[in-house]
């Protein structure tokens, strides 16, 4: 468990943006494996199955509890536009190429884990998980365009606490 | 001059390299300890209280031995007050209860379809049409009103600070 457990919580925390609820879920992971723990002690494949395990937990945690009201929560314009430009963050006092890294992995963690719920899980799907946009497509349920729209504002949208190439 | 094309894949470039670059979040100290508390109260729990794999094997035999009992016993008494209701005779009121209530049916259904005849078609296409104003202006105060009311902020954008 010690093995793992950073990376379990890390992918629950991610996909959900929520503490408490991520704590819950890697709990709930690891009662899953223990219940295989002759199949997994030792195993190679074991930090995928564990992976896999915690990303479906995940996505139907979301799926679940929220489902309910992404209509009435997310009825905003989909015309097409960047509308990256609209998001904002709490900006460093000090220009972005000043800060230290320690500083910038903080901050974007948190950018991340504000990003909307719609582009926060295409974004992590992507970029930690490594899947495809069609595969991000299916798993969600979404047309491909709005994948690739929302990955494309929530990139945007941490692009401004990078250093200027 | 670079392309859309060549801006978006470098913007795809540099997050992956940033994000990958956060590493790993330390998970909280009290998940272990609750991940264990949990186990130990599973563990705790009496067998009839786990899951129907966890039970002995004798129970599970046992279990299932008067599962196959009880739906016997069920066929066979559906069997006998059927067979004593038949005997009764009254099978023949129930069916004449049933044609009774599809000739209503029936009836209903005519003068229906008689009345909605009688109304001129542009009510009908003007009431269908105000029935879907009015759906349509209930869902969006619905959702102005959830938007407003309960909605999280963070989940429409981010806010500047």
């Amino acid at each position: 468990m010690h093995a793992y457990q950073d990376m379990v919580f890390s992918t629950a925390v991610r996909l959900t943006g929520n503490d408490a609820q991520a704590e819950d879920i890697a709990q709930e992971v690891f009662l899953k494996a223990y219940e295989r723990f002759e199949q997994l002690r030792g195993s190679p494949t074991a930090g995928g199955w564990l992976k896999t395990v915690v990303t479906n937990l995940t996505l139907n945690h979301l799926s679940r509890y929220r489902a309910r009201w992404r209509f009435f929560s997310e009825l905003t314009h989909d015309d097409g536009h960047d509308d990256a430009a609209e998001l904002t963050f709490a900006a460093p006092d000090t220009p972005a190429a000043q800060i230290d890294a320690e500083q910038r992995r903080a901050l974007l963690e948190n950018a991340l884990r504000r990003l909307p719920e719609h582009q926060r899980l295409p974004l992590v799907l992507y970029h930690f998980e490594d899947m495809a946009y069609q595969e991000i497509a299916q798993r969600l349920h979404l047309s491909l365009a709005k994948v690739k729209t929302d990955i494309l504002r929530g990139r945007a949208a941490l692009a401004k606490l990078l250093p200027q190439s | 001059m670079t392309r859309p094309q060549d801006n978006r894949d470098e913007l795809e470039r540099r997050i992956d390299d940033a994000l990958h670059d956060l590493g790993q979040r330390r998970a909280p100290g009290t998940l272990e300890s609750r991940v264990l508390a949990e186990l130990t109260r599973r563990a705790a729990l009496p067998w009839w209280r786990k899951h129907f794999a966890h039970w002995p094997v004798a129970a599970r035999a046992a279990f299932l031995i008067a599962s196959g009992g009880s739906v016997q016993l069920a066929i066979v008494a559906a069997m006998w007050v059927f067979a004593r209701v038949h005997g009764l005779s009254v099978s023949t009121a129930a069916t004449s209860w049933l044609r009774s209530a599809g000739q209503l049916t029936s009836s209903m259904f005519n003068l229906s379809v008689s009345l909605v005849g009688l109304i001129p078609h542009r009510w009908l296409y003007a009431g269908a049409a105000l029935c879907m104003l009015l759906y349509g202006t209930l869902l969006g105060l619905g959702a102005v009103g959830y938007r407003l009311l309960y909605a999280d902020p963070t989940s429409r954008g981010l806010t500047q600070t």
